[in-house]
């Protein structure tokens, strides 16, 4: 009787809490892409991965992991955005405009990601595989969002200019002038 | 009494509906989160720069690739000396094997280096100009933390294991990406891009050899 009478209610709660899930889209890469990135710069950089997991309540003594990462960034510019309508020749002498630098990898080595230390308390389980690649990612991410403040993309930008000038005075060109124009592109 | 207790029940399932109404609006944290691990997460450490190295690689080839390792690790036995269990007339028994499955997406960057060019290797003469480029090569292999997936993971795999498994896949994804002939590619596509180069550059003649690969 009682369930009778409440069934549009009791429908109405399994029909809103059972069509909450999103569908994940997938993923598309293509297998071989041709690309004409001139690397110039790489930087390699460290960081320390410091974890502690005392944050749940229900959970009883701490567990803390301490890692070390090392990371190597390279940046450098598109070859193939350099356009006939960029280069000015006037006999030995070459105006050249070069597109801006970008990031082109950020490469975490598996043998660069070392524990250093773990505490884990009697109650609790030591961090797994998975936990402490969980680590890396984030670890991974704070790398990827400071790519900014390093200074890597000028410093790609000075190197390409040293190495496109000493090259175009290898095949004979005794007046060189670099400049740089497009806005900086930011590809992780 | 029955007519109390239906009053009664319908009063709860009201309030029921009423909390899962307010946490569906976040003005109540759902039953889950009560119970729920807080998720793991790492402090903003400081990133120190160890090294700045100037390049001078021409990347021309990315190969992505998806690989599976699957490790299993046989379980010791408890007693080192198989002595021990015979004399005590007991089985020899042992712990548990232990097996790992990763998945790895990552991608291979190939092409030539461009520091090894020597003043040998460039030929020129009036509007002409030859030029030999080193032989490609595999330049940088990525498979970071974010590209590995744990498939199944059983027993207790120390760091240490885990980082060997993980160059295994990483070994196995250059295999993988090699059979693909991406260096004889990385080859045809840095001539291509140094021919475009040099006739932008005012050469009428362009001549680019590749070094052959001896792989």
């Amino acid at each position: 009787m009682f369930f009778k009478r409440c069934r549009p209610i009791l429908l109405l709660f399994l029909f809103c809490t059972g069509c909450n899930k999103k569908e994940k889209q997938l993923q598309q890469v293509l297998a071989l892409q041709q690309m004409n990135d001139l690397a110039t710069v790489e930087y390699v950089v460290t960081k320390i991965i410091k974890a502690n997991d005392n944050k749940t309540w229900y959970k009883i003594g701490d567990r803390k992991i301490l890692m070390s990462c090392k990371a190597t960034l390279t940046a450098g510019i598109d070859l193939a955005a350099i356009k006939p309508k960029q280069i000015n020749i006037d006999g030995k002498h070459i105006t050249l405009t070069l597109p801006h630098s970008k990031m082109i990898a950020v490469n975490i080595k598996p043998e660069d990601i070392v524990e250093e230390y773990q505490a884990v308390n009697i109650l609790r389980e030591s961090f797994t595989s998975e936990e402490r690649n969980a680590l890396a990612i984030q670890a991974e991410y704070q790398i990827k969002a400071s790519i900014g403040e390093l200074g890597i993309l000028p410093t790609a930008e000075t190197n390409a200019a040293l190495f496109v000038n000493n090259f175009l005075r290898q095949l004979g060109y005794e007046t060189i002038k670099i400049n740089f124009d497009n806005p900086t592109i930011f590809k992780n | 009494m029955r007519k109390r207790l239906t009053k009664y029940l319908l009063l709860i399932l009201l309030l029921l509906v009423a909390v899962w109404f307010f946490q569906r609006i976040k003005w109540l944290p759902s039953f889950g989160d009560w119970f729920k691990s807080k998720p793991l997460e790492i402090e903003n450490t400081a990133i120190v720069i160890k090294e700045i190295n100037a390049l001078a690689q021409l990347i021309t080839i990315t190969a992505y690739n998806e690989v599976v390792l699957d490790e299993v690790k046989k379980g010791n036995a408890f007693f080192s000396n198989p002595g021990i269990p015979a004399a005590l007339n007991i089985p020899n028994l042992k712990y548990g094997d232990k097996e790992l499955v990763l998945i790895g997406r990552g991608k291979v960057l190939a092409g030539v280096d461009l520091a090894k060019l020597t003043d040998k290797d460039v030929f020129v003469k009036g509007d002409s100009v030859s030029i030999r480029l080193p032989k490609p090569l595999i330049l940088q292999v990525i498979i970071n933390p974010s590209d590995f997936d744990t498939f199944e993971e059983t027993g207790t795999w120390t760091d240490a294991e885990v980082r060997a498994v993980k160059i295994k896949l990483r070994d196995k994804l250059i295999i993988t990406v090699l059979r693909q002939n991406i260096l004889l590619k990385a080859a045809a596509k840095a001539k291509l891009v140094m021919e475009n180069f040099l006739t932008n550059s005012g050469f009428k003649k362009v001549n680019v050899i590749i070094t052959p690969n001896t792989l």
